[in-house]
This record gives structure tokens, sequence and C-alpha cells, in this order.
């Protein structure tokens, strides 16, 4: 059955030969570069939908294939956003500029899987996945901006599937759905007197823990959230990977008020395996 | 589970298209005049402190908007909503003009030269110490034992506070100078004044809106002074003025919690509130206040103020001569 599954698979992707994944070192290491764009309405901040680009969006992977396969992935993405343009204003009789709002955007993502279909030209794993998401959100309203935050901890699904294209591409599809976790967001106007005593000890650990303290578990009925991520990689050498990355990460979360995020993701992808 | 399939079908949708979004409200004065209306009416708490009938302002100004109302009539008509709650905490910003503020005081810079930090400086003696971008200036008063210290701000330059009470350990008597003091974050004065009390002392309560209605708000949260050592007991004066505003009255209302502290100077400007900030369809800014105070003796300030306990005015015309009256008034009743 494996066996067909996987030959439809390579059907469909036209291939020739095979990359010989089974003699390529185990490890790797890949770091992506590039592009990603937001579309985010947090009806905490705004009703509207705030879009923008990322002047810098990274990711750093390790990952693992044996029988157990593993991956543990870093992405951090800062990206400016507004739903309207940049303008002048006067205040104190000085001329004075709005400016954009700004999300620094962490992810770091593990997962552990067994494949559930192999062949010399693709493999389908699938396993668990542990998500950590943090945000720091600073909304900008002309003269003056609000700090808020998002961050989630979360256990869910993983599916990979890779698929040889070629003699020497690989085409990469992974889906991470959380189905259980740990949210913890803005409160309902911004800031409220729970927000502000999480400030009081005036350290940043300290008041990102007292952020997440003040969290509540969640299970996929109430939040939902998934990471999509579609890539092609072109192997140089045994060693050595060269690629393009897409990834979608979306974000659903109803409480205190309608949070809804899209997150597109551009990159290169350099990987190093060894 | 018919959320989940729709949400993942989102997901595969790629893309993050206008429709998946809430409807956002629309762009024309119209639209814009009931999404103002309508945020305020959810989001903002201290109606009933500023004797404020949203619904009469509703009433009075909707008929003045048409889909013809043009951005000057626009700005004109929300500015002209606000003005009512002479709240130092609500302002309009809009492109290529000047910000509206609704407190009187913001607006008209009324006596805004009655207190000079240049002036203040030429009455320290050598040796004074300033904070970076002014957040801070301390330093003996010049001839006398008394200590003085002036916050531009609260924030991380309250932290400086205990430098401040440890070098002046043998003054006779302490000058906080929360004069234009434009507020920031409150905590930063309650953890940094632990110095000045040995016991647990209330200060204050909050609550805040969360929920459209008008009477939907958090549980009220108590605020304390907590004893830190080493502690400090010293005659203190704390000079306000109209521009002591929102978390400059929350250390307002800590000193005034304190046995030794008498205020002096006018009353602060009665804006304590948190606030936050909103935008509307065409790219216009404006704040919200969320939040209700109310002050260790149960009572909310929030568009009073805090009043002294010495009244004491400068006058302009000798603030332009290097003389600061109130200072010199409080150095003569600390010595």
């Amino acid at each position: 059955m494996k066996y067909y599954y996987c030959l439809a698979l390579a059907m469909v992707s036209g291939t020739a030969e095979l990359v010989a994944q089974s003699e390529r070192p185990v490890q790797s290491i890949s770091l992506e570069l590039g592009y990603a764009h937001i579309a985010r309405q947090d009806l905490v901040f705004a009703p509207f939908v705030y879009k923008g680009d990322a002047p810098l969006n990274f990711g750093l992977a390790y990952a693992r294939n044996r029988a157990t396969r593993q991956e543990l992935r870093l992405h951090a993405g800062l990206l400016q956003a507004n739903n309207t343009a940049i303008y002048n204003y006067v205040e104190d009789g000085e001329q004075r500029s709005t400016s954009l709002s700004f999300f620094t955007l962490v992810d770091l993502d593990y997962f552990i899987g067994r494949n559930i279909a192999s062949s010399n030209r693709c493999r389908t794993a699938l396993g668990l996945v542990f998500s950590a998401d943090v945000q720091a959100l600073n909304y900008v309203y002309g003269r003056f901006g609000s700090f808020g935050y998002y961050s989630f901890f979360g256990l869910g699904l993983g599916l990979k599937h890779e698929q040889a294209v070629g003699r020497r591409g690989v085409v990469t599809a992974a889906l991470h759905v959380p189905l259980v976790g740990w949210q913890a967001r803005s409160p309902y106007l911004v800031n409220d007197d729970e927000f502000i005593e999480n400030t009081m000890s005036h350290s940043g650990v300290k008041t990102f823990l007292a952020f997440v303290g003040d969290g509540s578990f969640k299970t996929i009925k109430d939040f939902q959230t998934a990471d999509v991520a579609l890539k092609y990689e072109y192997v140089l050498s045994p060693r050595w990977d060269l690629g393009l990355a897409y990834r979608l990460e979306f974000i659903h979360a109803p409480e205190p008020r309608k949070l809804l995020s899209y997150r597109n993701g551009f990159s290169l992808v350099t990987k190093f395996n060894f | 589970m018919k959320r989940i399939i729709f949400s993942l079908g989102l997901v595969l949708l790629f893309s993050a298209c206008k429709k998946m979004f809430i409807a956002e409200p629309e762009l024309h004065p119209v639209a814009i005049f009931e999404n103002f209306w309508q945020t305020m009416d959810e989001e903002y708490a201290p109606f009933e402190e500023r004797n404020i009938n949203w619904d009469s302002i509703y009433n009075h100004f909707r008929p003045m908007v048409t889909e013809e109302t043009t951005d000057d009539e626009l700005f004109h008509i929300l500015s002209q909503m606000i003005a009512p709650f002479d709240d130092g905490h609500l302002s309009l910003t809009a492109p290529n003009r000047p910000v509206y503020f609704s407190n009187r005081f913001y607006r008209d810079r009324i006596d805004d030269e009655l207190f000079s930090r240049d002036v203040v400086a030429t009455y320290l003696a050598e040796g004074a110490v300033s904070g970076p971008d002014k957040s801070y200036l301390y330093g003996k008063i010049k001839g006398s034992n008394v200590a003085y210290m002036h916050f531009d701000h609260v924030g991380t330059n309250f932290l400086d506070f205990n430098d401040f009470l440890d070098q002046y350990k043998s003054a006779s008597g302490l000058i906080v100078d929360l004069r234009h003091n434009h507020g920031g974050d409150f905590t930063f004065a309650l953890s940094e004044m632990g110095r000045l009390t040995n016991v647990k002392r209330y200060v204050f309560r909050s609550r805040t809106k969360n929920g459209k209605s008008r009477y939907a708000f958090t549980e009220w949260a108590n605020w304390y002074l907590e004893p830190r050592a080493p502690y400090v007991n010293k005659p203190i004066i704390v000079l306000t003025d109209r521009y002591t505003i929102s978390a400059a009255e929350r250390a307002v209302m800590a000193f005034k919690s304190l046995p030794n502290v008498r205020l002096m100077g006018d009353t602060t400007n009665g804006a304590q509130g948190t606030m936050i900030g909103r935008v509307l369809a065409n790219g216009w800014y404006f704040s919200v206040v969320p939040q209700k105070v109310e002050m260790f003796d149960g009572r909310s300030y929030e568009g009073l103020g805090i009043a002294p306990d010495i009244v004491f005015k400068n006058d302009l015309e000798d603030m332009r001569s290097g003389k600061d009256e109130m200072l010199e008034a409080a150095v003569a009743i600390l010595e």
C-alpha cells in the first residue's frame, strides 16, 4: 500500500530519477532568510486589518532523520504594519509624524514523528508537535502607542511529506496543527489592573512570565492555529542544499476579542547536512 | 467540529483574503462618526465622573454629519464632541493639523509657563544631577538643607529616587516636584516610594472596562504602598500643577497617603485612568480612557483633580524673571 501511495505521488510529480536520501547524512541545519507579509485583525487594538511587511524574517532549523524524525525550528520576524498611511500632524507647534505599528513574532516548533509511508521517492511522517509562539505587539496611535502580547504553548499533530522531484530536487510539505495548549493574550481593552500588576516587577523576564501565567488552557475548539510550509530544496552536494520556502501561519482566537492573523513568508533556504 | 473544519479550510486557502476578516468600519463621514461614537460608548469608562451624557451628544451632533461632510467639518464635529469631557487623556489626531486636546489646559496651554525646569535649576547647589532627556533633576537647594527632585514623567526615572534619598539622608526636608509631570507607568512610583513608609498603605483602587455595556467592568483592584528598607521619615512637600497628570496623579495619591507629606501648588489635571489609542477608518487617531480610579478616601478625582493642601500659583512675570515663588515657599516651610 505504501508503495502504491508513493508511486502515485511520484507520478504526479513527474520525476525521473531518485535522490538517494538514505545515503545522505541524517542531521541537518538550515537557515531561512526572506520576506514576510502579515494581515492581522485584532479587535483588542483596532477593528481594522493591519497589513505590513517584514524588514527582518528568518528561520533556523535543526533536523534529524532516522527512524524517528525530529525537527526543531526557530522562526523570528519583525513586521511593520498599519491600516493607514503615515502622515504629519502638529503638536505643541511642532510638525510630527505618525509611525507604523510593529510586531515582533518568535516561534519555536519541535516536531517528533515516524514515517507512515516511505520509498526512495518519498516519505510521509506523522507525529507530535510542540509549538511555542511569542508575539510582542506595539500598536502606534499617532502621538502614543500601546504594548500588547500574544503567546501560545501547545501540543498538536504534525504531518510532513517529502517528495523527490527530478534528480536533485525535494519538495517538502508540512502541516502543524496544535490541538491543546496554554494561550495568553492582552486583556479586553489593552491593559487593565492585572496587566499593570504584571509589569510591577520592572523585569522583562518576570513580566513575560506573569503575562503567560495570566493565560488559560485552550483546545482547538476555542482557538485555532496552524502552520503550513511548502519547501523546495535543490541538492547541491551531499552536504549542501539550496532552496525556497513558503510558510503560512494562521491564528484565530476569539477571546477576549477576536484575533485573526495570517502571516505569509517566502524565504531562501540554505541547508547543511552532516 | 464545523469551526475546526472551517478554520483548517481557511488555512488551506493560503492567503489572507479580505473577506475572511470581520467587516471593517466603513470609510465615509457618517460611518466614521458612528464608529467614533460607538467606540467611545463601549470603551470610555468615566462618563459619570465627568457628567457626560453621551447619548445627548450623539443626538446633538449626529444630524450635522452627512455623506457630504468635509474632513474639516468632521474634525470640528468630533473635536466638539470630546470638548465637554475636558479630559487630559482625550485627544484627536488628524493629518496636517494641530492635535485637538479635550482638556482646556492642554489645548490652550493655560498656565503652561508657570513652571520652568531651567528656572528650577538655578536654585540648585553645585553637584545637581540631571537625568537623561531631562527625565529627572535633583540636588540641594542653595543655602538650605532642603533636597529637591523633579520628575518629568513616571517611569524608569523613578528608579533614581533611591539614590536621591540616599544622597540627602541629612536633609531637613524633601521637595518632590511633580509639576508638568506628564505621567507614564505609576508602578514605578509605587515601587520606589516604598522607602517613604514603614507600614503597608492603601493608595487607590481601579477597574477597567471589559465588555461593551457601559456597566461592564473588571473587579476593583486595590493598590498599595509596600514598605521598603531603609525607611526615610522626613517632612515632604510635593509640588503639583494643572499639568500633573495621569500616572503622576496616582503618584500624588501615594504621596497623599503618607502622614508626613503636604501637597502644594495647583490642583492636578484630573485624568487618572489609563489611556489607550484608537484609530478611525480615515486614519485619524483618538484616545479613550477605559478605567475608573478611586483614591483611598473612596472618592473619584477624575475630572476634578487632587487639590493641594497649600494652594500656591506662580506669577508669570516672576517666572519670566527667573523666580519660582512656589519653590521658594516650599523651601521656607521645610527649613
